[in-house]
């Protein structure tokens, strides 16, 4: 009852202060609302809108405040899903975002709290199976899944002066998931990540750089209320699995306890006719995945290695229009190492020693991606019209030994998507359509499994096969969306409501067309 | 301008540190295998079957020895139990007369840790003489499931068979569950070397059959059912449908203001309290069982021998101490876990274990048919339960089978 007590009083706080701030900056020329496109304008306009460093803030090119509340929801649902997904998820909730400026302080802050409800889940006890950890846990009863998060992040740069910013930007994220059929796990899931930054203004050129650290956890307890007894599955990846059956109590609890340390250097340029933004991110995640609370034994030490090189230039731009070409590489590889252990009796119980690990998951990952914007402004504020054609092209190789033998995974795609906008603005009026369609294929295919019968006993093929033909079919997909704004004065200040309504459907070129559709509303105020 | 520099260094060293890690490789074992001293003077076993099984994963690696009585593996990293079983026709020297016998050969070492290429391991061979007496004919502990889905646990049992060609008296034949029955984590009651005491921990209770000595007695080729509840649990109101019909039971497992009520049609067995508990424990994921007979003198004062019983560091109860030499045949029937099996009997009781699939599944672990002899059949004895048995059986309490 507290939490839901908390969104309307936070409603109430940001409506009163944006009233509060309106009324203090009633005499500058700076007071202006905010619009459907007003945040997408600011992003498009800077080059630094990809960049992770807070410190950045200092050259979005805002004064005053605004921002945007609403109440969200979304359904999605159909047949083309990964072996450990629902079939059908919704999810409400509400979201905010503002941005401030205060003398030489800008801020950037958001709060979202929302549910979700995952009908007809099987296989998983995690909160977020496809999350890069492949060492899941689930069972073959299934049911559905409730889930609740809190997700917020509070960012501000400082111009320290001329030549230095600096910047902060945290974020806490917490969330709990429980499914209401035995065996029934209860998730608690909670990460906080600080990302400090600075960026030596150096007039045409600006040099940044940003530290990450995160830190994460997600504690799984698995309970049953019934007698019935349950076997559950530890995945390891590629559908690779051990299993056991519950005892009396249930099963061991699990846990997952994870720690990201990163960085990121970036550097911009500026010219009359273009201006460049180029970054290079480094993240290191180490995920420690235990089981057992009074004698823990680890099940799988995971590292992961992000390298995200980063490109934007705008060209050609002005009040009027803008051109953005991006340019991006993310490289990523994960490492999943099984340990041998040894049993050590200290004191009155035995407690699990690790002497040596091996990797036997292996992912690589690769994904270059080129994407071109041309927007075209009816004011500082509005969007007259605009397109983007993003090209995709990917590959990923998963490998899972059993050592000699193996099962292995790979598949490229290739991706090419569009998105066409339209808007409007009639008196306080404004709305905003726009249609986006696009097509993925796949080439250069495999999907090896063992055969060795004995190996095969502890392989779902059924779950490798499944997500094979996720990855690797050919996929249509379209969608379009409405926005519709009017805006309105509160205490002499303005603000817009708004009605956001999305639908998106993807079908694929497996047997049965299998196809998966999404549908988004929002319904909120931008002030 | 010279702090970035650093920066950009670190997390280059960062990035390419992924680099460390390598794709997982086989190591060579080898395995000797040697007859104890008292048989050809301790020579090499040539020709035998040298199993190794990953705990983890329970893959499991088949090798022959050979001439020189040693079997080569290439196996992954990880803890293995290795096992060597097999039985030869030998001459032996029963006071001063020589007979011809099956002699079984059994030999394990467990839990071993295998991390680098070029280890040696040699098996201790233990050997005996295959008996002809009492064995486990069929153990039921995984209980079944109503209509409705429940648990169901009242329906359990466990068989012991006269596999020789004499009457034998059943009377104080005793069972016993072997602590602990985690069998995912060692056992505690090991001495400073890791290895098993001489001693094996009961608890729960010691069921044994009542008489004075002559009083029960199973004609060979017979057997008789224990019972956790003599009821016929198919048909009975109170059952499971789903269940079986334990009525024509022997005995059982009867503790007074129990878990289950007397069945009266049924004789109570003699139920010998160890630890705590309202019923004989049987745990459905696997019960490692041993059937044995306690040394000459009365039972009150064999129970209240302080020095019969043991609670060692590690374990929550006073458990009563069964010696090895005491055993008539045991079962290591462990639970399926994903931490993997941690063995509590002797290689001379049973050098391997077997296991049935999970809890209320309605399975039973039953002896493979050996032999039939003029209608008679003898089951398999190896002191090996992964070859003497067969799992996840329809339980079929009192039935002999003929192949």
């Amino acid at each position: 009852m507290k939490k839901r007590l908390i969104i309307p009083v936070y409603i109430l706080l940001i409506v009163f202060s944006s009233n509060m701030l309106t009324a203090v900056n009633s005499d500058s020329d700076t007071l202006k609302s905010s619009s459907l496109s007003t945040e997408k304008l600011l992003n498009l306009k800077t080059v630094w809108s990809e960049s992770s460093n807070a410190a950045s803030l200092t050259f979005f090119d805002f004064d005053g405040h605004f921002g945007s509340v609403y109440f969200g929801f979304n359904n999605a649902q159909g047949d083309y899903r990964l072996f450990q997904a629902p079939d059908q998820s919704s999810q409400y909730g509400f979201y905010s975002n503002g941005y401030v400026k205060e003398g030489k302080w800008k801020f950037y802050g958001n709060f979202n709290y929302y549910n979700a409800q995952e009908k007809n889940i099987k296989w998983t006890g995690v909160i977020e199976p496809y999350n890069e950890n492949p060492y899941t846990v689930g069972d073959s009863i299934g049911g559905n899944y409730w889930k609740e998060y809190f997700k917020m992040q509070g960012k501000g740069a400082f111009e320290l002066n001329r030549l230095v910013s600096l910047g902060f930007d945290i974020r806490y994220d917490a969330g709990v998931g429980t499914k209401r059929k035995d065996p029934r796990p209860t998730n608690i899931i909670t990460s906080f990540d600080v990302r400090p930054g600075v960026v030596f203004n150096l007039d045409k050129i600006k040099i940044g750089t940003n530290f990450r650290y995160q830190g994460g956890k997600e504690d799984i307890n698995f309970e049953k209320v019934t007698d019935n007894k349950f076997d559950i599955f530890y995945f390891k990846g590629l559908g690779t699995f051990s299993s056991e059956t519950s005892t009396a109590s249930g099963f061991n609890d699990s846990y997952t306890i994870s720690n990201l340390y990163g960085g990121s250097l970036q550097f911009t340029f500026d010219t009359e006719f273009i201006r460049n933004y180029t970054s290079a991110n480094f993240d290191k995640k180490v995920t420690d995945i235990k089981r057992g609370a009074s004698d823990p034994l680890q099940i799988a030490l995971v590292d992961n290695y992000i390298t995200d090189i980063n490109s934007v230039f705008l060209f050609g731009s002005n009040d009027k229009k803008i051109n953005r070409l991006g340019l991006n590489y993310v490289r990523q590889k994960i490492y999943g190492q099984e340990p041998v252990v040894e049993p050590k009796l200290l004191q009155v119980t035995y407690q699990w020693s690790t002497v040596a690990k091996y990797t036997l998951y292996w992912n690589e990952a690769s994904n270059y991606n080129v994407n071109y914007s041309y927007y075209d402004f009816t004011d500082t504020d509005h969007i007259n019209w605009g397109a983007k054609i993003n090209c995709t092209v990917s590959s990923d190789k998963t490998t899972y030994y059993f050592v000699p033998e193996y099962n292995k995974l790979s598949y490229n795609q290739f991706v090419v998507d569009g998105l066409l906008e339209k808007g409007f603005v009639w008196n306080k009026w404004e709305s905003l359509f726009s249609a986006n369609g696009g097509y993925r294929m796949s080439f250069d295919n495999s999907l090896e499994i063992v055969t060795d019968e004995k190996l095969l006993e502890n392989v779902r093929t059924d779950f490798i096969n499944q997500d094979f033909n996720y990855y690797t079919s050919g996929l249509w997909q379209i969608g379009a969306s409405v926005k519709i704004g009017r805006q309105i004065s509160i205490n002499h200040s303005p603000v817009q409501f708004f009605l956001d309504a999305g639908y998106k459907l993807m079908v694929s070129d497996l047997p049965g067309d299998l196809n998966w559709e999404i549908l988004e509303l929002k319904l909120g105020m931008n002030f | 301008m010279n702090g970035i520099k650093k920066l950009a260094f670190l997390l280059g060293l960062l990035y390419f540190s992924c680099s460390d890690y390598e794709i997982p490789e086989t190591y060579q074992v080898a395995i000797k295998v040697a007859y104890p001293e008292l048989f050809d003077g301790g020579a090499n076993v040539s020709n035998v079957d040298v199993k190794i099984t990953n705990i983890q994963t329970a893959r499991e690696y088949l090798q022959t020895t050979d001439d020189l009585g040693i079997a080569n593996f290439k196996v992954r990293g990880g803890n293995y139990n290795i096992m060597v079983s097999f039985s030869e026709e030998r001459d032996v020297d029963i006071e001063g007369f020589m007979f011809k016998k099956t002699v079984l050969f059994n030999g394990a070492v467990n839990s071993q840790i295998i991390t680098e290429g070029g280890k040696e391991f040699a098996i201790p061979l233990q050997y005996s003489i295959a008996k002809e007496g009492f064995v486990i004919k069929e153990l039921y502990t995984s209980g079944s499931r109503t209509p409705a889905g429940k648990s169901y646990g009242a329906d359990k049992f466990v068989e012991i068979y006269n596999n020789s060609d004499k009457i034998l008296y059943s009377d104080g034949l005793c069972f016993g569950a072997v602590y602990p029955t985690t069998t995912n984590k060692p056992t505690p009651y090991v001495d400073a070397n890791g290895k098993l005491l001489d001693r094996i921990p009961v608890w729960s209770f010691v069921a044994i059959v009542p008489g004075s000595g002559q009083e029960h007695p199973i004609q060979p080729g017979e057997s008789f059912v224990v019972a956790l509840s003599g009821l016929n649990h198919k048909d009975d109101p109170n059952g499971n449908p789903n269940s079986i019909d334990l009525s024509h039971a022997n005995w059982e497992l009867y503790v007074d203001k129990g878990m289950y009520a007397d069945v009266p049609s049924v004789p109570n067995i003699l139920m010998q309290r160890i630890t705590t508990g309202s019923a004989m424990v049987l745990d459905i994921s696997g019960q490692v069982s041993i059937l044995f007979r306690l040394p000459e003198g009365d039972l009150q004062t064999i129970f209240t021998d302080t020095n019969n019983y043991l609670k060692v560091v590690g374990s929550s109860f006073n458990c009563f101490m069964v010696h090895k030499s005491w055993v008539i045949d045991g079962v290591e029937n462990p639970k399926i876990h994903s931490d993997g099996v941690y063995k509590r009997l002797h290689d001379e009781i049973d050098v391997s274990y077997i296991q049935h699939r999970g809890g209320s599944e309605k399975v039973s672990i039953k002896r493979k048919v050996g032999e039939v002899i003029n209608g008679r059949t003898i089951y398999k004895d190896t002191n090996n339960s992964a070859e003497d048995f067969l799992t996840n059986q329809e339980p079929t309490p009192g039935i002999i089978a003929k192949n």
